[in-house]
This record gives C-alpha cells, sequence and structure tokens, in this order.
C-alpha cells in the first residue's frame, strides 16, 4: 500500500521547497507520493522541471489563493 | 529551452557531475558534454547569496514569476536530467568573512567559493559513481577566479585535478583525465576565451538552445557594490565572528544607515517592509501612522536619542516627508508608543547612510 508524505513549505524560502522535495522522495518507495504545498510564485515552474530532470510524476499541480499544492509520485530509486 | 535534448547522442560511455547554474555557459557546456554519451547528473549550490532567490524572497508584485525560476532545474528539465541543489549557505558564510585568497572587487570571494563548491562536487562525484566534473567557466571570462593561474589552483585545491573539466575552453588547457581514457573527445570540445559571448552565442544557435536567462554574467549579490559596502560596514561596526546568516539577509534589503553605532535599515518599497517585518524577529520597529510609510527596523539596544533619529528618517520616506510634524509608531518587546517628529532633510539622511 502506497503512503502520501506531506510537505508545507508555505512560507518557506526558495531553493528550500526542492530541496525538502527531493529529499522526500529519496526516503519515499517507488509508488509513494508527496504532497507539497508552497505559496512561492516560481514554484509550479521550478516542480515541474525538477520532475521533468528527476523523471518522476508530476500527478497534479493546483493553485487555490497564492498556495500551489503538487503531488509527487515516485516513480524510481 | 533546447530543440532536440536527448537526440544523436553518441555512445561515448562515462558518468559526469555538471555545475549548473543554468546560465549561458553551463547550459553549453551540459549540451557539449551530453552530445559525447557521457550520462550527466547536475549540481546547483545554494549560498544564500543568488539573486533570483533573493528576488524570489522579495517578488514586487507585476514580476514574471516566470523570470523568478530556478535556473539549473530548468535546464534539467529541459535536457531530461537530475539536479540536486545542495545548501551550503552554513559553511559558505566562513568563506564570505575570512577568504583564504581574498575577495574581488566588492565582497566576492570568488576562488573560495570555487574551490568550495569543487570540494563538495568532487564528494558527489564521488558518491554517485562519477568519472569527473564539469562547469561552463571560460578562461578570461572573469577577472578573479577564471585566469590560468587561479583555475589551476581551483582544480588542485578541491582535489578534483584533472578530473576536473571545462568543456568551453579544454582545448587551451592541458588535456584532462577523461579525455586520455577516451570518455571524451578533445576535438568536439571548445577553444573560447575572453569576455566576447558572440561565440557562446553562435554555439548555441549550432546546438538548438534557444533560451537562457537574460542579463548574463553571474548571479551572484556579492559582486554587487553596493551590498558590498553594507557588508563591509557590518563587519567593522559588528566584528566578523559575530555575523550571522540572517546579518547578511538582512543587508540586502532596505536603505541602511549608522546612527552612533547602531544600524538601522528603512524599508524602499512594500514588497520589503514585509520582508522586513517577517525577516525582522525581535528587532524595534518603526511604522508612520497618519501617512503611507517605510518599515524600519533597529537593530541594536535602544535609547531616546537612537529612536528618535530613527523616526526622523521614518518619517523622510513616508509619504509626508513634506510635513512639519508626523507621528510613528515604536513597537518594541511587546510595547508600544507613539513619536511626533519632523522629518530629516534629505542631507541629514544621507549623513547617516551606510556608503
Amino acid at each position: 500500500m502506497s503512503r502520501e508524505e506531506l510537505i508545507d513549505a508555505r512560507g518557506v524560502l526558495c531553493p528550500q521547497p526542492i530541496i525538502d522535495l527531493a529529499a522526500a522522495v529519496r526516503r519515499l518507495r517507488i509508488g509513494d507520493t508527496v504532497r507539497i504545498l508552497c505559496d512561492d510564485l516560481a514554484f509550479p515552474f521550478d516542480l515541474e522541471s525538477w520532475c521533468k530532470g528527476s523523471r518522476h510524476e508530476l500527478q497534479s499541480l493546483e493553485q487555490v489563493g497564492r498556495v500551489h499544492t503538487g503531488i509527487v509520485r515516485k516513480a524510481h530509486d | 529551452m533546447i530543440q532536440d535534448a536527448g537526440n544523436s547522442r553518441p555512445a561515448g560511455g562515462g558518468k559526469a557531475v555538471a555545475m549548473l547554474s543554468g546560465g549561458l555557459d553551463s547550459t553549453l557546456a551540459l549540451k557539449l558534454i551530453l552530445d559525447q554519451g557521457v550520462e550527466v547528473v547536475g549540481v546547483n549550490f545554494s549560498t544564500g547569496f543568488c539573486l533570483t532567490d533573493h528576488a524570489q524572497q522579495i517578488h514586487r508584485s507585476g514580476r514574471d514569476p516566470k523570470k523568478l525560476r530556478n535556473e539549473a532545474l530548468r535546464a534539467g528539465g529541459d535536457f531530461a536530467i537530475p539536479v540536486e541543489i545542495i545548501d551550503i549557505a552554513d559553511e559558505y558564510l566562513d568563506i564570505v568573512k575570512y577568504p583564504k585568497h581574498g575577495y574581488g572587487k566588492n565582497v566576492n570571494p570568488c576562488i573560495d567559493c570555487r574551490i568550495m563548491m569543487m570540494t563538495r562536487a568532487k564528494r558527489f562525484m564521488e558518491e554517485i559513481g562519477a568519472d569527473f566534473v564539469f562547469t561552463g567557466e571560460v578562461l578570461g571570462q572573469r577577472p578573479k577566479s577564471q585566469h590560468r593561474r587561479a583555475m589551476e589552483t581551483i582544480a588542485a585545491q578541491s582535489g578534483l585535478g584533472d578530473r576536473l573539466v571545462r568543456p568551453l575552453s579544454a582545448k587551451l588547457l592541458a588535456p584532462t583525465r577523461p579525455e586520455r581514457e577516451g570518455i571524451l573527445d578533445r576535438e568536439l570540445l571548445m577553444d573560447f576565451h575572453g569576455r566576447d559571448r558572440k561565440p557562446q552565442i553562435t554555439l548555441a544557435e549550432a546546438l538548438g538552445v534557444t533560451e537562457w536567462p537574460q542579463p548574463a554574467g553571474g548571479c551572484c549579490y556579492l559582486t554587487d557594490p553596493n551590498y558590498a559596502k553594507v557588508v563591509f560596514d557590518l563587519f567593522a561596526h559588528e566584528g566578523r565572528d559575530e555575523v550571522s546568516r540572517e546579518d547578511m539577509i538582512l543587508c540586502k534589503v532596505g536603505r541602511h544607515f549608522r546612527v552612533n553605532g547602531a544600524k538601522v535599515i528603512v524599508g524602499r518599497f512594500e514588497e520589503e517592509n514585509q520582508f522586513l517585518r517577517n525577516f525582522g524577529g525581535s528587532r524595534a520597529r518603526l511604522e508612520t501612522m497618519d501617512v503611507v510609510g517605510p518599515l524600519t527596523l533597529i537593530d541594536a539596544e535602544l535609547n531616546d536619542a537612537l529612536v528618535e533619529t530613527a523616526a526622523r528618517l521614518t518619517a523622510r520616506y513616508s509619504d509626508g516627508k513634506g510635513t512639519s510634524k508626523l507621528r510613528v509608531r515604536v513597537t518594541n518587546n511587546g510595547q508600544s508608543w507613539e513619536l511626533e517628529v519632523e522629518p530629516f532633510t534629505p542631507e541629514t539622511c544621507h549623513e547617516f547612510m551606510v556608503r
């Protein structure tokens, strides 16, 4: 059964949210997900690039108000 | 953006670590190495002094968020290579305070910086089993860290030695180990030299690299002359040992004044005021009460004369600067009180300004 880890990076200065995301993905098993909340304006661009480069799956990316929520699924070790 | 990332790569083998800023030079170096069939993992170091990071932290309204993105991650996405961001901010502060190889024109310890980053990149190279590290450095492009002797010093002191490749100037430098071992074909590397960007732009066109951040030429706060003045003033008044990462961040924000040795910081626009409000910690704060004005921090123990001077500075940079009296609210240690002050003249402000 897959599990989900939550990172609340609201108010966290860049590039720390992506550093935290990478660390979380390393800890998880293939198929597990990370839900990350971030209010940095550039976060959607950084998240999409990071997923593309690292070949992990960006399952969804939504914005409510100033807060972006991304869900990333670990695709490989 | 690139047009043919990942295509037409010969089978050269080998694995490398790219020191990647995402600027034009490191992007071209990356493309040259990928085109030789080498597997690449990027590293990008977070020092706490990157202009883009700061712009993200103080994003002025109306600014295109795409211009605030991390360009190393962008390049990694475009070329489909993983990029590891490594936080070296704490150890980096030490070399900013005590650079063994001295500063460049401002507070930039470029040689120490390169040695630190390459030492860390070497460790990463060993951790992931890579064969070499490469950078986008160009011989003669930057006066402090990219002349031949400095580049040799950096390669030696980082421990990388001949496992450090500069693809854009490789033909002007001694052959490296991956060239000797046949992982890299030296003939496919470049011979760029100096500050002229035309060869890079021509190469970018030839390789199908169509997008890179502007302006080029470095992304580091430490080369900013105004920032350097504020930092050297801080070192002189506080002592280098006492200066923290937080102090260095505050040096980036607002107008800085010295009032009998005490530091006063006045925000320049709303986003800076907000940053100072969030980041100010337990420092005393001042704000005008009846007109729009800046947020001011006092980074020192308070006395009446200091508070009055800070209040008059605050009033000067408010919308009420032309009036004879303004009310300013002071907040410190959970207590709040008001002062009525006359705004300073520009000449008086200038006397207190760190410069």
